[in-house]
């Protein structure tokens, strides 16, 4: 592209007209042209500049992306895998606590129904025994026989 | 979404997207990060990208509102050491000493333009983005957009001849 028809594209740039086409073709020949346009050349340059990304860019952050996909489904497999062992120790020692639990509560309930059993029996035994009675009138009575009067 | 075709038609954003994200953080690295973030987020919705509307539209205001949540946290501790952005950019691809002043130059001259013709401009020269995508981060419609580039770039060109005309010194004081 000659000067010739450098000069019809900077005026269209300028009044705002160009497309991003025409815009990265005059940008390129200005930067790689001779110094007749000056001031448009140092201002493309700083445009390029500043526009500059690092290299592997776009591969960089595929791989991060991937490596996190990766590590966030090791984790969620970790997190599965420690919270059903923890679930299952939960359970082995909920068993085991409530068990023992049960066991010593029979225990108890034996010693209390012996008690109760024990209180039961004395109470029997006291109303089986006949009262000592003063107040009885000894009607007959010898060594095999007693015929009493309440 | 398929990982391929999340890599041909999403990943190439990224590209797109950094040299905003550069520009608002002022940092390579956590421009970078902005843009894994972002993509990250595109790709927990990979399923129902095909139902947004305008998706150019999503992405990049996606990316800035996240560029201005980073500025907001960053803003929000204490005065933290801030990269010398421009320099340190421009030294690190330019070693020649005049080349490095012409870019200061054009620089600080966009740096002083008006925001609204800044934005415009930035998005356009250094982003890339059509019309369509300018509107919808900015919300002004595409004849506004016009009208805004040709002055903004009509006035770059004559800040430029001015100071090559008279010399940096004059330059720094019109930039004040």
């Amino acid at each position: 592209m000659g000067q010739k028809n450098i000069n019809p594209l900077l005026d269209k740039y300028y009044q705002g007209e160009t497309k991003l086409e025409e815009e990265a073709l005059l940008k390129k020949e200005i930067r790689q042209g001779e110094d007749l346009f000056q001031e448009e050349k140092d201002i493309f340059e700083y445009f390029e500049q500043e526009a500059y990304v690092p290299e592997n860019l776009e591969s960089q952050i595929f791989e991060n992306i991937q490596n996190i996909r990766n590590r966030s489904k090791i984790v969620r497999m970790a997190w599965f895998r420690y919270t059903s062992i923890a679930a299952a120790v939960c359970l082995f020692a909920s068993v085991f606590w409530f068990t023992t639990k049960n066991q010593r509560a029979g225990e108890l309930s034996q010693e209390e129904q012996f008690a109760i059993l024990e209180q039961a029996l004395f109470e029997i035994s006291n109303s089986v025994q006949p009262a000592q009675n003063d107040d009885v009138l000894v009607l007959f009575q010898d060594e095999n026989l007693e015929i009493v009067m309440n | 979404m398929t990982p391929e075709q999340f890599k041909i038609e999403v990943l190439p954003w990224s590209v797109k997207l950094f040299p905003m994200a550069r520009r608002m953080l002022k940092s390579d690295s956590e421009a970078q990060d902005v843009i894994q973030e972002v993509m990250i987020k595109l790709w927990n919705k990979r399923d129902n990208l095909g139902e947004i509307e305008k998706p150019e539209a999503y992405i990049l205001t996606l990316c800035r509102n996240h560029c201005l949540d980073v500025l907001k946290k960053k803003r929000a501790r204490p005065a933290e050491e801030e990269n010398d952005y421009k320099l340190v950019n421009i030294q690190q691809r330019t070693t020649d000493y005049d080349a490095r002043e012409k870019l200061e130059i054009v620089h600080q001259i966009i740096e002083s333009l008006p925001d609204k013709y800044r934005e415009v401009i930035q998005y356009r020269e250094i982003d890339g983005l059509d019309f369509e995508e300018i509107r919808a981060l900015t919300g002004f419609e595409v004849p506004h957009i016009r009208v805004i580039l040709s002055r903004a770039r009509l006035k770059i060109k004559e800040e430029i001849r001015k100071i090559y005309d008279y010399g940096p010194k004059e330059h720094q004081s019109i930039a004040r």
